[in-house]
């Protein structure tokens, strides 16, 4: 308890030496000062980013407001009011954080339906070529000039000449009959428009 | 292992910290005592109200002998004292809350002074309302009250902001509200002094309602700019 006494007297007369400007006691004081605070401040937070993090908010704070101790008073009491006022804050932001938003892991459900959950298979492009190959000649090159060179539907009418009505009509049945070939479900899909 | 190459990585970032803030410490002069900080500013805002008051005097010619007239009325004596007491108490706790290792109980230093001041304005409605009845409820030009009441108490507030600037150490809600209590009674009680209200009702209205509404507007902005301050660095 003596040597609790002994280092507070230490502390408060590095803050006095460092209120004049002893940037070498200061530095001694802050570093002394740290482990205690990361100590206090892993009462109230667990995660070790965030207590790091305020155990710096502290430090600033008291660097901010260095002039306001009195070496009169007892050093501790003033560093532990600073202190606690910043994990109070710390834990206020937290709760308000908490209160609005929901942290979404990467890995949960993102979808409700289970299909848009399962993992993509690898896609097969020998298949989807020669399905585009197979198709008529106008839905072909609709299908090249939107989907493979991603023209927008003006750009696809004036480099192929085709109206951007027949090019939609076009593109439309392309991917219905793509749909057919590669085994998806057409007709669902198509009575979904 | 992830997590204690993170944990020395912001440790070192620490260290970083203290460097760079021991480096950069050039002398700091201590604060004066808070008492006689706020007596500092309590002479500061005395002599603003006073040039207030007597502008408003000589603006509306009258006479020094008519700005102190009202003192011959012992509940107008007693009210404009209850809000100078207000107002000093507030101020001088709002000077202590400000630092890091004062009690939380200051705050209720002003309180009876409050509670004084609150009961000698309801006890002029009561008996105001005893005599005149609902006649009491004219707004008439008492609208300037709030107008002085909030520009009187906009620079003694500013000044006042100015010198508890390091309060967010340690109560700064609390010093927030403490001291726009203070500067609010003071403007009230200058007021006072010049603007003859002849219905206690209307005093209880602009002096006590505009106080309320300036320490209810300064916990809001405060609040705000103290949830700005702490939020999470993104």
């Amino acid at each position: 308890m003596a040597g609790d006494g002994d280092q507070a007297a230490a502390f408060s007369q590095l803050m006095q030496a460092a209120q004049d400007g002893d940037r070498r006691a200061y530095a001694t004081l802050l570093q002394a000062i740290t482990p205690y605070l990361r100590a206090q401040v892993r009462r109230y937070l667990r995660n070790p980013a965030d207590v790091e993090d305020v155990v710096q908010e502290i430090l600033l704070t008291v660097h901010r407001v260095r002039q306001t101790y009195d070496p009169a008073r007892p050093f501790m009491p003033w560093l532990v009011a600073i202190a606690r006022r910043r994990v109070v804050d710390r834990l206020r932001s937290k709760g308000r954080l908490d209160a609005r938003e929901v942290v979404v892991a990467p890995d949960d459900e993102t979808f409700t339906m289970a299909a848009a959950n399962t993992e993509a298979e690898p896609p097969d492009h020998e298949a989807l070529r020669a399905a585009v190959a197979k198709l008529p000649q106008g839905q072909r090159l609709a299908v090249e000039l939107l989907k493979f060179q991603d023209l927008s539907l003006r750009e696809a009418s004036e480099k192929s000449g085709m109206t951007v009505g027949a090019l939609k009509v076009a593109a439309h049945r392309a991917y219905k009959a793509l749909r057919a070939a590669l085994g998806g479900k057409a007709e669902a899909d198509d009575e979904r428009g | 292992m992830t997590r204690e190459v993170e944990r020395v990585a912001v440790t070192a970032e620490t260290d970083r910290l203290i460097e760079a803030l021991a480096g950069s410490a050039a002398p700091v002069r201590r604060l004066r005592p808070p008492l006689v900080r706020a007596a500092f500013w309590l002479a500061g805002a005395g002599a603003l109200v006073a040039a207030f008051t007597l502008f408003h005097a000589v603006n509306q010619g009258h006479s020094l002998r008519s700005l102190f007239g009202g003192f011959a009325d012992l509940s107008f004596t007693l009210q404009w004292l209850a809000s100078i007491a207000t107002g000093v108490t507030a101020i001088i706790a709002a000077f202590e809350l400000a630092l890091p290792d004062r009690s939380r109980r200051w705050r209720l230093l002003p309180l009876p002074a409050v509670v004084l001041w609150l009961l000698t304005i309801g006890h002029g409605c009561l008996t105001d309302w005893i005599e005149r009845g609902p006649d009491g409820f004219v707004a008439g030009h008492s609208l300037d009250c709030f107008v002085v009441i909030i520009g009187t108490s906009l620079p003694l507030g500013a000044g006042l902001a100015w010198m508890l600037r390091h309060a967010e150490a340690a109560w700064p809600l609390e010093t927030i509200t403490v001291g726009a209590l203070g500067t609010a009674a003071l403007s009230a009680a200058g007021l006072s002094l010049y603007h003859d209200l002849d219905a206690s009702i209307m005093i209880l209205i602009w002096h006590g309602g505009t106080t309320a509404l300036i320490v209810w507007a300064s916990r809001v902005l405060g609040r705000r700019w103290l949830r700005r301050r702490t939020s999470p660095r993104p």
